[in-house]
């Protein structure tokens, strides 16, 4: 096919007119290194294509579904990679390290105790992803009303120093 | 078995289905947790599947409904960086021609990005994928008339930057 042919061809193309054939003609040509110096722009938009078409993957995917079918044998799944294991792990530690300061530093000693005991009479071991992020979701809303109440005494705090009137100013 | 067989014809098109996540989502981990999570849709629905007749185009359907669930309010996908493509338009390429088709390249991904969602996925289907007007709208839940007016407006997109450019 002529540089002519391609241009009508690459003319139709653009205005979606051409059939997948035409479009395969186009890849080709596109593809061979011999592009005219006037539809050089347009190789590389074909050459871009051309590579995402390539892209592959090599997870066994039936390695997963092996573990996904044996342990849920109907109803609705839901995968979540190790990596989000590792997100929930490093949330979890971070909850549990948040609570432990909290309890030691802000918490006087008295009421850590039997907040202690409370906690220990409440243990619930959650074996369910879902359910262990939701209590991780309540533990962090608890942990940010915490920080909303520190935050208000820094701000007021912040505001009497501001009004604080300095020795010595103009 | 049944599962067995279904499974061993979804296998043949996994890199679609892939490659089709990772454009919507534009991450490879979470790409492929969603073609995991068709593979397990597939296996759990395997008697129904068996009377669909365009299988391929039920599993990118699924695969685009998971990655939308996912995607759902979070920033727009980006490509990747012009460094991960290595392409040359010329035989013989001199320093000039290789600068020429980086830049050409770059304008060719930030034109993609800058594509409204639907128009994206359209072109991905059809020009990467290879899949005709009526699959694409199949697949997306669009009628032909919209999948070929979107087709049309992603690709004039492109050629007027692409035309816009000279050295």
């Amino acid at each position: 096919m002529n540089t002519k042919d391609i241009k009508a061809l690459l003319d139709r193309y653009f205005e979606a007119e051409t059939s997948l054939e035409e479009e395969k003609t186009l890849r080709q040509y596109f593809a061979g290194g011999d592009v005219d110096a006037e539809l050089k722009p347009y190789a590389s938009m074909f050459g871009y294509f051309a590579q995402e078409a390539a892209i592959t993957t090599e997870k066994d995917f039936l390695k997963g579904l092996d573990s996904q079918t044996h342990t849920q044998a109907s109803g609705s799944s839901k995968v979540i990679s190790m990596r989000r294991w590792v997100q929930m792990a490093a949330a979890a530690s971070a909850i549990f390290l948040a609570s432990f300061l909290v309890v030691k530093y802000m918490i006087p000693q008295e009421e850590s105790t039997n907040l202690s005991q409370t906690t220990a009479a409440n243990y619930v071991e959650v074996q369910d992803p879902e359910e262990a992020i939701e209590y991780t979701e309540d533990a962090i809303r608890i942990l940010a009303q915490v920080f909303k109440t520190s935050e208000k005494q820094l701000e007021s705090g912040m505001e009497r120093i501001d009004n604080t009137p300095v020795i010595g100013a103009q | 078995m049944q599962n067995d067989k279904i499974i061993k014809e979804v296998m043949k098109y996994k890199d679609k289905l892939y490659r089709f996540a990772l454009k919507l989502l534009g991450n490879d981990l979470d790409a492929e947790d969603v073609v995991q999570e068709v593979f397990v849709k597939v296996w759990q629905k395997s008697d129904q599947l068996d009377a669909i007749d365009n299988k391929q185009a039920w599993c990118m359907t699924v695969t685009r409904n998971l990655a939308i669930d996912k995607i759902r309010g979070r920033k727009a996908v980006m490509s990747g960086s012009v460094d991960d493509y290595h392409f040359i338009s010329d035989k013989n390429p001199t320093p000039d021609i290789i600068t020429e088709d980086r830049e050409n390249l770059s304008i060719v991904m930030k034109t993609l990005d800058g594509l409204p969602e639907h128009q994206k996925e359209i072109i991905h289907l059809r020009d990467v994928e290879g899949y005709t007007y009526k699959e694409i709208a199949d697949i997306t839940g669009y009628s032909e008339d919209q999948v070929k007016v979107n087709l049309f407006r992603a690709r004039q997109k492109l050629k007027h930057e692409l035309r816009n450019f000279t050295y």
